[in-house]
Formats: structure tokens, sequence, C-alpha cells
């Protein structure tokens, strides 16, 4: 369904000096400066499937999705989207495609949202039956006719994002792009939400692309994940793999009532392989990083607190951004050993 | 003195910069002015090109050509529009926000729209002020300038900031409370430019439209500095409306003050 | 097409469901439309009363020009008073919306915004013809009534097509606002007979910022002052250029703008 190979967006920026005497500067000469947001991306995406776009705030993920929307033109590279390249065809790759942004509303501001469909309608050429039997649908996953009739400027966020989502399939797109759909919204809408992606991917196969920082989403949506990281892809893998890998990634840290200073070997002490713990001392703060398959918590939490005195001490599970730096880490690690 | 002040200062300094920051912006604009005064003067040469006597209401066309590029000078010094200020901090909540912090709400406004106002004074009268100094000492242009009257001008167009900012201080908060539009700015900038001398010389309004517009403070702002500069007052004249001048000043600055007050106390009750 | 037509039409309708809510705003805004007229015709008046004519143009036939020219303006004003919006909407990135539908992005743009104060201006004009006609001895017959209403409807197309040509800057200079705005205020030459003006603003306003074309020309071929048909051919020719010059801008912009990002 998705074809991408070797895609790069590069960005000319200029820079300006601070302060007074640099604005009056920069008003005769700024300097350019070239950014490379995509860097020669690759990856192929089958229909039904639903992906995982992950990276931090800045990696990539936006621009790489407005390329495969049409919204920008890659700098090199080929792009495929149902056979269609969707810079140069745009008006045929939108037809197939359904985008819900975050942050900004698909829908007209002043309109209600029932007078946003009906246009839609007319834009996208649904047909009657169609059009019934998705509304319907909607209704019964995100229950739009609590708000249908009031103008969109006059929704909560989650109504807002519901009705955007129900917007973006209403046309029965071969692919959905989601950037960061669930983003503020409470649990509640958030289920929503999922059900009626699944529904869709279930019933058409519809391909989704979902942009998200929230685990969750990842966990109940995708069966595959992309994580980008400076413009390039560091991993493109399925779910499962990423969760047995580094899903049970744990770190418990703990404030100890005086500053570290006993170089004990901590892994001797738990019993466990020196490359087992991941140790990070600040002063009086010490952080252990482990495997929950190798070590319990508890055990761990044993250990320090019956050889140092502990004020605090907190756990915390995995979390995007950590394995995102771990895989690039590993990354870097295999680059260096070649 | 200057203790008091300075916080405020930031806040000019803070709109200056931001004015600078695009320069076709700034070149353009300065063009798109020149262009609504040249319209003018352009159609002043026709029309007194049409007229059997070289002079109307009192103004050759030379004086009349001095008279609205110095009207058009003086309505870029005296440029103040705090309604956009208003609007916008009202809808950022900045309003509230002000009203917790120690600088006076008004007066923080005040300096905000100097700061844009120095912005425009360079980018629209420094050419103007050329073009106009190059023409006192080229042109037959009609006009006895003198040390005089310049310092008094320079006076006349520190009350005629105040008057102008402190005015539309006071309609942008009826529009506010009233949460009436664009509509009622247009209304009154065009009530403003019909009074206060720039769309022509009030010598040209018949009786009753010249007593509404004394009526109004806007000739106070345009009309009163310019014909200080174009020394076209008799000396009582000079003292009698700068004493004009001076009370517009003070009555709308207590004027502002009270309103504003009264609006603070309704919003600190309903919670804006 | 029809697909268009339909949908404007559902747009249309919602902009006036909305006018009848807002009423009161509505109602402003037209008021201070009018009353920003009343200060040009003020100044007119008073002008009259110290000159017999201008260049050959008396105060009735001055305020048939000044009427004339503000009807193609505010049919301009009210349609395609979102293209103002270009630069702005180019800088914070608001095109995109546009460029994922599988429709023509302009008319999008366009048809979101229905600028009802413009019938003020309206108004105004349709009022000082009114006004005017019956004292200037213009014979109104079908074929002068069809000639005008072509005037204004090229009129309005020049107008567009030089307001998107200085809106589609907006796509490469950060803020086209003023060059918009310098543009226009040029269209106020044409308030005017341009015969009053030095060669120089004559020859830009018709030959090269073809302004002359949208109300002065056309009024004098109105006015019996000169070749209607003739002016008809130009009008034709600068709509022809002039749109077409802006759309290609227009597309171009829309290219630059999906390389650049916003």
């Amino acid at each position: 369904m998705i074809e991408a190979k070797h895609i790069s967006k590069s960005f000319v920026k200029y820079e300006k000096e601070k302060g007074l005497i640099g604005m009056i500067k920069g008003f005769v000469n700024a300097k350019k400066v070239i950014k490379k947001a995509v860097d020669d991306v690759s990856f192929t995406i089958q229909e039904g499937e639903v992906i995982g776009y992950i990276g931090a705030n800045g990696a990539g993920k936006s621009t790489t999705i407005k390329m495969l929307t049409g919204i920008l033109t890659p700098t090199s590279g080929e792009l495929l989207v149902d056979g269609i390249i969707p810079y140069k065809d745009r008006v045929r790759n939108a037809r197939n495609i359904g985008v819900v942004f975050g942050q900004r509303t698909q829908l007209w501001w002043d309109l209600p949202l029932v007078e946003s469909f009906s246009i839609l309608k007319e834009i996208y050429q649904v047909s009657d039956e169609d059009y019934k039997a998705r509304m319907e649908m909607f209704e019964d996953v995100l229950q739009l006719s609590e708000f249908i009739k009031s103008p969109v400027r006059t929704l909560s966020l989650g109504q807002r994002m519901r009705a955007d989502i129900a917007a973006s399939l209403l046309h029965n797109p071969k692919v959905l792009y989601l950037d960061e759909p669930t983003i503020g919204l409470d649990v509640n809408a958030k289920l929503k939400m999922r059900q009626a992606i699944k529904t869709m991917n279930k019933t058409f196969k519809t391909t989704v692309i979902l942009t998200t920082h929230d685990l969750d989403d990842i966990e109940e949506l995708c069966n595959r994940i992309l994580i980008i990281d400076n413009g390039k892809i560091i991993y493109d893998g399925a779910l499962s793999d990423i969760k047995t890998r580094y899903g049970s990634d744990t770190k418990v840290s703990f404030v100890l009532k005086e500053a570290w200073t006993d170089f004990v070997d901590l892994a001797h002490l738990m019993e466990v392989d020196p490359k087992d713990i991941i140790v990070k001392v600040d002063e009086d703060k010490l952080e252990i990083g482990f495997d929950k398959r190798i070590l319990s918590v508890a055990h761990v939490a044993q250990v320090i607190m019956k050889n140092y005195e502990v004020t605090d001490l907190k756990i915390m599970e995995t979390d995007i951004e950590s394995i995102v730096s771990r895989i690039y880490n590993e990354g870097k690690v295999n680059v260096s050993n070649d | 003195m200057f203790q008091t002040i300075k916080p405020y200062w930031a806040y000019a300094k803070a709109s200056f910069t931001v004015g600078f920051a695009y320069r076709l912006h700034i070149l353009f604009w300065v063009l798109s002015d020149l262009v609504q005064v040249g319209v003018l003067l352009l159609i002043w040469i026709a029309i007194y090109g049409n007229s059997s006597s070289t002079s109307m209401q009192g103004y050759t066309l030379a004086q009349m050509m001095m008279y609205n590029l110095i009207i058009y000078m003086t309505a870029s010094f005296t440029y103040m529009k705090p309604l956009f200020d208003l609007a916008d901090d009202h809808f950022d909540g900045k309003v509230a926000m002000s009203l917790i912090k120690p600088t006076k709400y008004i007066y923080e406004v005040f300096f905000r729209n100097l700061g844009n106002n120095f912005v425009g004074n360079i980018i629209i009268s420094l050419p103007l002020m050329i073009v106009l100094s190059t023409l006192t000492v080229t042109a037959n242009h009609g006009v006895n300038f003198t040390l005089g009257t310049t310092i008094l001008y320079v006076f006349s167009i520190l009350l005629a900031l105040l008057i102008s900012f402190f005015s539309n201080f006071i309609f942008a908060t009826m529009v506010f409370v009233t949460d009436a539009t664009f509509g009622m700015m247009q209304l009154n900038e065009a009530v403003v430019r019909i009074f206060s001398g720039s769309l022509i010389p009030l010598s040209f309004f018949p009786g009753w439209l010249k007593t509404i517009a004394y009526i109004l403070p806007y000739a106070s702002v345009y009309t009163v500095p310019t014909l200080i500069l174009m020394n076209r007052y008799t000396s009582s004249e000079l003292w009698i409306n700068l004493g004009i001048q001076l009370a517009w000043a003070i009555g709308l600055i207590i004027g502002a003050n009270l309103i504003w007050s009264v609006i603070i106390t309704k919003m600190k009750v309903h919670g804006g | 097409m029809k697909r268009y037509f339909e949908i404007y039409l559902k747009f249309l309708a919602q902009h006036l469901k909305r006018m009848l809510q807002y009423r009161s705003d509505f109602l402003i805004g037209a008021g201070s439309f009018l009353f920003i007229q009343a200060s040009g015709i003020l100044f007119m008046v008073l002008i009259f009363q110290q000159i017999p004519d201008l260049n050959g143009w008396s105060l009735t036939e001055m305020m048939f020009l000044y009427g004339y020219f503000q009807l193609p303006r505010g049919i301009d004003h009210l349609l395609t008073d979102n293209i103002w919006l270009i630069p702005t909407k180019v800088r914070r990135g608001e095109i995109d919306r546009y460029l994922l539908r599988p429709i023509n992005p302009l008319f999008q743009l366009v048809i979101e915004r229905f600028q009802i104060e413009a019938f003020g201006e309206l108004i105004v004009g349709v009022a000082l013809m009114i006004y005017t006609i019956p004292l200037l001895n213009i014979t109104l017959t079908f074929g002068t009534i069809a000639l005008g209403l072509l005037f204004i409807v090229l009129g309005a197309l020049i107008y567009t097509s030089i307001k998107l040509i200085t809106a589609s800057i907006g796509f490469w200079v950060i803020n086209s606002m003023p060059i918009m705005t310098t543009v226009y205020n040029i269209a106020d030459f044409s308030k005017y007979p341009t015969t009053i003006f030095p060669k120089v603003i004559q020859y830009t306003v018709t030959y090269l910022i073809p302004f002359a074309f949208v109300s002065f020309l056309p009024a004098t071929a109105l006015l019996n002052r000169s070749n209607g048909l003739e002016i008809l051919l130009g009008s034709v020719i600068a709509v022809s250029v002039l749109s077409i010059a802006a759309y290609r801008l227009w597309v171009l912009g829309l290219k630059s703008y999906q390389s650049v990002g916003s």
C-alpha cells in the first residue's frame, strides 16, 4: 500500500543573532542553515497494517506524515501511496486518505458539525447509502448526536477529536493518518477514538499510521512500530518484538540520606551479573536500571534499603523516550563496533 | 520617577524590537502610506488647478500640500491603537493576569503603544521629516516656520499623544464591554478622520459641522499641533488651543482611569 | 462542476444563517461602512463648494463615478475577502488543510468567507446611482444596463486578480499584507477621473495595474464620454491577462509552500 524509498527532506533556515544589533544585522544579511528533517527513510507498509510511528519531538515524524499526505514534497527519494505519488497527484491521493491532526481541526470552525459532514459528503462524493451507514457507525462508537448540531468552535477537545476522526473516516479512506490524536483527551474519549479506528481497520482493512507519545495507544492499536530519531529510522519491527526486547526495562531511583561514596559492587550484592544492571549516581540520588524479567523490583529495593538509609523511592516503568534512547544508543554501539 | 517608569519601559522596548523583525514588511508599509499621501496631494493639485483663485479658505496650494504632509506626520507621531491590545489581551486572559502584576494595566498598554508608536515614527515620520525639511529650505511653500512654534509643536504633540491614547482607550473599553466588533473600530476611524482635520482642513466645514468638530477631542490631536507648526494661529488662539489640549488630556486621563476601575470592579465581581 | 456549485451553496446558506444570528454585528458593520463612504462624499461636496468643476467633471458626475466605484469593489469584497488572509495562513501552516482535500484549494479558501459588511458598499453605490442617473441624462436602455452590469463583473474580477497576485507574494515574502494594502490604495486613484492626474499615474492605473478599467473607464462609457465597445475590449483583455497571471502565481506559490513547508 505504501512504499517509501530513500526519502529525504531538507529545510533551509535563516539564523539571526540576538539583541538589537543582531536584528539590524539580520536586516541586511542572515546566515543560511540547512536542516535535514528526514534522512534517507525507507519502509513498506501493507494494506490493513496499523503502524505506530514514534519519535521524540522534532525527530521528523510530522515531516514524514506531511510527505505521505502530499502536503510536502520530498527533497529526494520515491514515495508511493496506493500506487499514487502523493505530491504529484494530489487530488487522487486526497480521495484515498483521511487525516487527523491532533492540534488542528480539519473541520469548519463556525459551521454546525452536521453541516461539516454534509459538505464533506459532497467533497468526497460519498453515496447516500454509504453516508448513512457511516454516520450510524459513528453514532454507535463515537456518540456524535450529543453535539452534532453545535458549531465546531463550541466543542470541547474530546468532542472535537471524535468529530475529527469521524470526518476523516466518512469517505472510507484507504489510508488513515493520525498525528497525535489522543493528546489531551480523557480516558473515555481515548477509548472511543481507539474503538473507531479498530472498527474501521477490521471492517474495511483501512491502513492506519499513527504518531503518538501514548504507549497505550500503541498497545491497543498497533501491530508494528517505526521509530524515527534525528530524521533516520532506527527501528522497524513488530510491536511484540519491542515488548520482548525492551518492555521490561525498569528503573528504580532512590534518594539516600547521605551522598553515596561507597563504590560497593551492587551487582554482587544483588547476586546478578554486572551487565544486568545500569547504575547511575548523582550525590544522594541513586538510580538502578534493570530488566524486570531478570531482577524483581522488590529484590532491588530490598537490597538497597537493607544496606543504605533511603528517604524516598520511585519506580519507573519503561517509556517511549527511554526506549528510543536505548535503541539509539544500541545503534551507536553497533556502528562503533564495526 | 525613573524607577517607576523602568518596568514600563521594558514593554516599550519589546514592542519596538518586534517591529524591526521583517524588512520588506516595513519597506512596503512606508510605500503604502506614501501612496495614500500621494493620492491626496495629487488630488489637491488637480482641485486647485480648477479653481479661479490661488487660495481656498485661506490656503494656497503650497500651503495645502504642507498641511497634508504635516498632518500626516502628526498622525503618525500620535498613533495609538489600544483597542487591539485590549481585545488581544482579553482573549488571552492577560487582562486578568495583569491585574495581579504591580504595574498598572493602563500604563502598561500606554508604554506598549509607545513602543509601537516609536517604530511607526522611525518608519514613517523620519522620511516625512526629511522631505519636509528639504521642502522648507528649497520650495516656496508659504509657511512661516519659526523656532518658537516648532518647540511648541513638540509640546503639542506630547499632549496630543495623551489625548489620542486615552480617548482611544475609553472607546476601546466601550467596545470591549459591549462586545461590539470590527465595525465599531471602522466607525471610530471614520469619525476621527473627518473631525480631526485629516480629511480636509476644518476651515472648509460649514458652521454646524465645525461646531461638532470643536466639541470632539480629535481636532486637538491633529489640527492643533499642525496649525501650531504652520504658524497659523494668532498668539491668543495659540495659547487657548494649547490650553484646550491640556484640558482634554487631563480630563481623558482621569476619565479613562475612572472607567477602567469601574470595569475592573465589575470583572472582579463577575470573574471576567 | 456541479459539485462545486452545490458546495458553494451549502456554505452560502451557512453564511447567511450566521448573518441572521449576528444581526447587530452585521448592521453595525454595514453601517460603519456607510459612514466611511459618507466621508468621501463629504469631501467631494466641500470641494465643489470651492470649484465649479474638476477637469470638466461636475459634482453630479463625480458622485456617479464614486457610486459606480463602489459596485465592483463591493462584489469583490463580498465574495473573495478571504484572499487577504493568504499570507497569514501561509505563515501559520493553515494551507495544509486545503491541500488534504480532493477539491481545488483556492476554491476552498475563498468560499469560507462571505463578507456581509460589503453590502454597505453596495448600498452606497446603488443609492448614488439611483440619485445621479436621473440628473445626468443617461438613457437606460437594455443595452446600457447590460453593459453596465458586465463592466461591474469584469471590474470585480480585476480587483480579485490583483488581490490574488499581491496575496500570493505572501508565499515567498513573510508578510505581504503591506504590499496588498499599497496596491489596493492605488485603486483609490480611480475614485476620481484619472484625467486629473499626471500622465505617469494615468499610465500606471490604466495599463500597469489597470484599476482604471474597473470603474473609471466604464463610467466614462456609460456617461457617453467614450466608446463603450473599446473600453469593453480593454476590460476583457485586462481580466484575461490578470486572472491567468494571478492563478498561475497562486499555483506557483502552492508549489513553493509544498517544498518549503510552513
